[in-house]
């Protein structure tokens, strides 16, 4: 991936902060393009390894709270458990009508001070601006980070 | 960014307003201090929106305001002023952010320009071994957990006890260094994981540590009560509560919009995800954000601790011959309960400040004592190529805007158009040129932040005097910073 952009993640233009635009055939797909956009942003993820697996569970009452919290995990992950995701190997959420679940199986690894060397410190996802939206045939979701 | 604009209108010099009549939503007008330039700068800038929202929330005392450094932030604009009644008003953890006690301290040497220069480079280098820098930085202090507790209770008053800093310096902070009413069982286990082995390191982005010279004086009476003179070099330091603070702001946002919702709040911004400030998750939150406060001043007074043992080894000098004295301590991203006059009324209101500071004048009692004759000292940080500046705070500031005036310079460009505009090594060259040394641990971040990403901060305060929001003292030239 290159530093700035890849296929499925967009940067926009924003005076202070990071804006992003992350695409996916569904609504899953483009949350696990948009999980390792961010973690991307922070640490070129070409350098981590899929070492070993961490699973995710996020509840919210409706899909902007949870893809926000999803993505605010993520990071807490990076910069509280200073671990790193590379990949989302698996990405659900329930499809019953009672149920507000998203579950992820993250490949990554601990962070390797001698291999990774942090880009951002990417604060917090924000609700500001975040949109979740059907475009030419792709679903897009567009958050901005606090940096 | 398409933007959905807000017209606003000239209502006196230095003054713009956004008519609350051009929304059906706002609850009172939006007031921004700018000049023309300023104003002009705003036309591709979404924050006169974020004004008219901030308009919108319940409890709004007087109206929504704008600093003359304002820009396009999250929820709140940066420079983003609302003061909100006690009993109708609400909280809002989007108008304090994620740095929670983001600030500035400001110290002063008994060292002239001619006895530092010699040892310029070793002491910014100096600095930055001794200070950890960047993304993830921690280990400046080992704390035990219950000393954390301590921290984050008390504040300044724990760094007096442990000898990092004398009782003067705590006198010459904003609230003393330390906001009553934290409560520790209103943080999480993760803002502690966070937090725990960060205090003293500096950050990334916009953070620095700078060695400045008092290069002019625009009032001699005032910054002699501030201990400055011509030529005099100084300590400047800008960051927040690192983790710790960005914790306990993602974990509340959830918490207040579904308060928000139980209340019946309705937002035009999900990051303004309040609650009244007399609600349990109101009481809780501000608890939760007072103890990132007070770790957000503790976690300045290490870096400067470190800053001011290297001058001392560096300077090959005592400590009382390098005469390191705090000058003062403000914070930009905060909400407090304060008293205001509004419309001949005094008026119990919760102000958030959220990338502005807080400006007192002569003769209020929150000033130090110290400088009660004069006024608070206001500290305005630049870039690292122009200059920072000293201002104290004015009567109008109280009348007008909650006594606040700005916290920065305020950026213009955004980080992407920086790093096209020249990279990394050729502004720290570009800077080397103009005697200004830099250390950072990315030379992406010396792209983001050279100095033409910023607004001028002589146009910011030149808005912030012409208002009357605060009174110029000194113009501090930068000499050196170490960046994350």
């Amino acid at each position: 991936m290159n530093s700035q952009q890849s296929p499925f993640v967009t940067l926009l233009e924003h005076s202070g902060d990071l804006m992003f635009q992350a695409r996916g055939a569904n609504y899953l797909e483009a949350l696990a393009n948009a999980s390792i956009g961010l973690v991307h942003q922070i640490i070129p993820v070409d350098s981590i390894r899929e070492a070993e697996e961490r699973e995710l569970t996020i509840a919210g009452d409706d899909e902007t709270s949870r893809t926000v919290a999803f993505l605010n995990e993520l990071l807490y992950f990076v910069n509280g458990r200073l671990w790193l995701p590379r990949r989302v190997r698996t990405l659900t959420q329930c499809s019953k009508k009672s149920c507000s679940e998203l579950y992820a199986v993250l490949a990554g690894e601990p962070v390797d001070p001698a291999r990774h060397i942090f880009k951002y410190d990417i604060k917090a996802v924000t609700y500001h601006e975040f949109a979740i939206r059907r475009e030419d045939n792709l679903t897009m979701i567009q958050f901005l980070c606090d940096l | 960014m398409p933007s959905d604009h807000v017209s606003f209108e000239q209502i006196g010099p230095f003054r713009y307003r956004i008519r609350r009549s051009g929304r059906s939503d706002m609850r009172t007008d939006g007031i921004m201090f700018l000049n023309e330039a300023l104003a002009k700068k705003l036309e591709v800038d979404e924050s006169p929106k974020q004004v008219a929202n901030v308009a919108t929330l319940p409890g709004i005392v007087g109206n929504s305001l704008a600093m003359p450094d304002m820009h396009w932030g999250y929820g709140f604009p940066i420079g983003g002023v609302a003061a909100f009644d006690v009993n109708e008003g609400v909280i809002s953890p989007g108008g304090v952010g994620y740095d929670i006690n983001c600030g500035v301290s400001l110290t002063r040497t008994a060292f002239h320009l001619n006895e530092v220069k010699p040892k310029l480079a070793q002491l910014v280098n100096r600095f930055f071994e001794r200070i950890p820098t960047g993304v993830g930085s921690h280990g400046a202090l080992k704390v035990s957990k219950s000393d954390f507790e301590q921290v984050i209770v008390n504040g300044a008053n724990w760094a007096v006890k442990q000898g990092l800093i004398p009782e003067a310096d705590r006198l010459h902070m904003e609230d003393e260094g330390c906001l009553d009413g934290a409560d520790p069982d209103a943080v999480s286990d993760r803002a502690r994981e966070r937090g725990f082995d960060q205090i003293g390191t500096l950050g990334a982005g916009n953070h620095f540590v700078e060695l400045q010279v008092v290069e002019q004086i625009f009032d001699e009476k005032t910054a002699a009560a501030f201990g400055l003179f011509l030529g005099q070099i100084c300590i400047m330091v800008h960051s927040g509560s690192r983790g710790f603070g960005y914790q306990v702001c993602t974990e509340y946002l959830p918490v207040m919009d579904k308060a928000a919702n139980k209340y019946g709040i309705s937002l035009p911004d999900r990051q303004l995800a309040c609650a009244p400030v007399g609600s349990n998750e109101g009481k809780r939150y501000f608890a939760a954000m007072k103890c990132a406060a007070n770790y957000a001043w503790v976690n300045r007074l290490v870096m400067k601790h470190h800053a001011a043992k290297v001058m001392v080894e560096v300077m090959q000098a005592s400590e009382e011959r390098c005469g390191i004295r705090l000058v003062y301590d403000v914070c930009h991203n905060i909400a407090k309960i304060e008293e205001h006059l509004v419309d001949g009324k005094l008026r119990r209101v919760c102000v958030h400040r959220k990338g502005a500071t807080r400006s007192l004048p002569a003769d209020h009692p929150l000033v130090p004592e110290a400088y009660r004759h004069v006024g608070q000292p206001v500290l305005i940080p630049g870039d690292m190529g122009r200059a920072s500046y000293v201002l104290v705070g004015a009567e109008t500031a109280l009348a007008e805007s909650f006594g606040s005036a700005p916290h920065g310079a305020g950026r213009l460009m955004s980080r992407h158009q920086g790093l096209k505009l020249m990279r990394g090594d050729d502004v720290r060259a570009k800077l080397a040129e103009q005697g200004i040394i830099v250390q950072a641990r990315s030379k992406a971040t010396l792209a983001e932040e050279q100095p033409d990403v910023y607004k001028d901060v002589e146009e910011v305060v030149k808005v912030a005097a012409g208002a009357g929001l605060a009174k110029p003292v000194a113009r501090l030239k930068p000499l050196g910073a170490i960046k994350g």
